[in-house]
């Protein structure tokens, strides 16, 4: 059933699930929500499993209008939320009627939003996956970014029953985070180690691939031997001109940089949460 | 007090688990763990053997490993279970390795700009150079960094031609390659440092399929040159 027409589609917005499991072998990256704690709080709103297809706003929040009745709930990223030009609060199960016009709008903090849907996309699942990779057309819908007058179809759209949460539960992204980070393989190619103490933001240029890190250059001590080693999101490698590059859920499974840090999962969900610009500390932990 | 102690064996088998040295399938590697399930092995010296882990390891699922990637020199493992249990895993396998196949790839070499770099760094034409590189023996090395992408390993010195500093355009999609020791296959259109010299009748991964991608590391190649006539024709029949 047609269920949502995208007005305005945001920065980034993505069909993401749980990921693509067990394709790395040959390339394919896991894909998936950068931010699962946000993406497991909006299914458990809406009473389905932790890794149910939801889509992922970067940025900003997308607009569109509802072509049915529809039960939705935002997540992550802190957004003024309208229905029809109303505040509607974040992280509770709200139905729109057939008509109204949904407006995420830009985040007032964080980087990543989930908006979640009572029925399930209409869209194919490749390799056992709904998650979109854009880098090469596949998944979600039609492999790429929502755009302006993309028609989305629900299906097995049921009526969720109030669960008798009145208070809003909502799980509000850090916004001072301090990053936890291990050593990666290749730390000890790292001249000066003080560099890790100084501040790092997040670039402009950051997207699903990859957060781009800007920050005093690394010096790193050559080897021109170097081979393809595996990547994996939230190994850190540093770029010949010393930039940080923290490798994500989109990103390449092997690269030939070195990787100088790690930032373990958790703390990758926090460093997703960081606004483009914002800088954070690193905290290197054994 | 029992809390205590089970408490500290918890521990010590936890610390113990961040570095770990293990024998599997004969190859004497390190395994260090980055998070509760994500593994990297090293190899310690032995190369050949190896090649021999990794090829035993591609039939991953049934080692309840749930992603790997490989490369020449580590291996990355996402792994729910107890390190040492991979290593019986992989003694009471049923397949000793999975069997290496030998495959003919039909590519048209068509013109690109990247020939020129091709006779300038190499002396040879164009036709030379095909006529050399049909001959070559090829094996599978290794899939990354891109989806659809694979190495080729057993390009001879005299064949070897530089990679670019900076990747140039967008290739067309099932391109043949060559960067530095390798050939290439790029199965989607990227940005390519490689040098591009020709198209491949035949995708080598479907995306449709349980099994994405029709080789595995280790397979033998050959490349078979066809005519653009054939690849026209060849292709209109296959899209009928």
């Amino acid at each position: 059933m047609k269920a949502l027409r995208i007005l305005s589609p945001g920065m980034y917005t993505t069909v993401q699930d749980g990921g693509r499991i067990g394709y790395t072998q040959i390339g394919i990256p896991r894909s998936g929500f950068l931010d699962s704690k946000a993406a497991a709080l909006t299914n458990l709103l809406l009473q389905k499993n932790s890794t149910e297809a939801l889509l992922e706003m970067i940025g900003v929040g997308v607009r569109f209008e509802a072509l049915t009745e529809l039960q939705f709930v935002v997540q992550g990223a802190e957004c003024k939320i309208k229905v029809n030009g109303e505040m509607t609060p974040q992280g509770l199960l709200c139905t729109a009627l057939k008509g109204s016009i949904i407006e995420i709008g830009e985040f007032v903090k964080g980087r990543v939003a989930y908006i979640g849907f009572s029925g399930s996309f209409n869209v194919k699942k490749v390799l056992d996956s709904f998650s979109t990779l854009s880098t090469i057309g596949k998944g979600g819908f039609k492999g790429r970014q929502l755009k302006k007058n993309d028609v989305l179809e629900l299906i097995e759209l049921i009526k969720i029953e109030e669960t008798g949460i009145t208070n809003s539960t909502y799980y509000m992204p850090n916004s001072k985070p301090i990053i936890r980070v291990h050593k990666g393989p290749e730390f000890n190619r790292m001249l000066k180690l003080d560099i890790i103490k100084s501040k790092f933001s997040v670039s402009n240029n950051s997207n699903r691939m990859a957060i781009l890190l800007d920050g005093n250059a690394v010096e790193l001590q050559k080897d021109e031997h170097f081979g393809s080693k595996p990547l994996w999101p939230g190994m850190i490698q540093c770029t010949p001109s010393g930039s940080l590059v923290v490798m994500h859920k989109d990103g390449p499974t092997t690269g030939g940089y070195p990787r100088v840090l790690y930032v373990p999962q958790k703390s990758l969900i926090a460093l997703s949460q960081i606004a483009a610009g914002h800088s954070f500390n690193f905290k290197l932990v054994s | 007090m029992v809390h205590l102690k089970a408490f500290g064996s918890f521990v010590k088998a936890y610390h113990s688990m961040l570095e770990t040295t293990l024998k599997l399938c004969g190859c004497q590697v390190k395994v260090i763990q980055l998070e509760s399930e994500i593994y990297r092995i090293i190899p310690f010296k032995n190369e050949k053997k190896f090649a021999y882990l990794i090829q035993s390891l591609q039939n991953f699922s049934s080692f309840n490993i749930s992603d790997i990637i490989f490369s020449e020199s580590e291996i990355l493992i996402s792994y729910f279970g107890d390190i040492k249990d991979l290593k019986r895993r992989l003694k009471n396998r049923k397949e000793r390795r999975s069997v290496s196949k030998l495959w003919e790839l039909n590519v048209w070499f068509c013109e690109t700009k990247d020939w020129f770099r091709v006779e300038k760094e190499t002396g040879l034409s164009k036709k030379k150079f095909i006529k050399k590189l049909v001959q070559v023996d090829f094996e599978v090395g290794l899939f990354g960094f891109q989806p659809g992408f694979v190495y080729l390993k057993g390009m001879p010195k005299k064949l070897m031609v530089s990679r670019k500093k900076t990747p140039e355009f967008n290739t067309f999609k099932n391109a043949f390659a060559v960067g530095g020791p390798y050939a290439g296959i790029y199965s989607f259109p990227s940005p390519a440092g490689w040098n591009v010299l020709g198209k491949l009748l035949t995708p080598i991964f479907d995306w449709d399929s349980k099994v994405p991608s029709m080789f595995q590391i280790g397979d033998r190649l050959r490349i078979k040159e066809i005519s653009e006539s054939q690849y026209t024709d060849l292709s209109q029949i296959k899209s009928l």
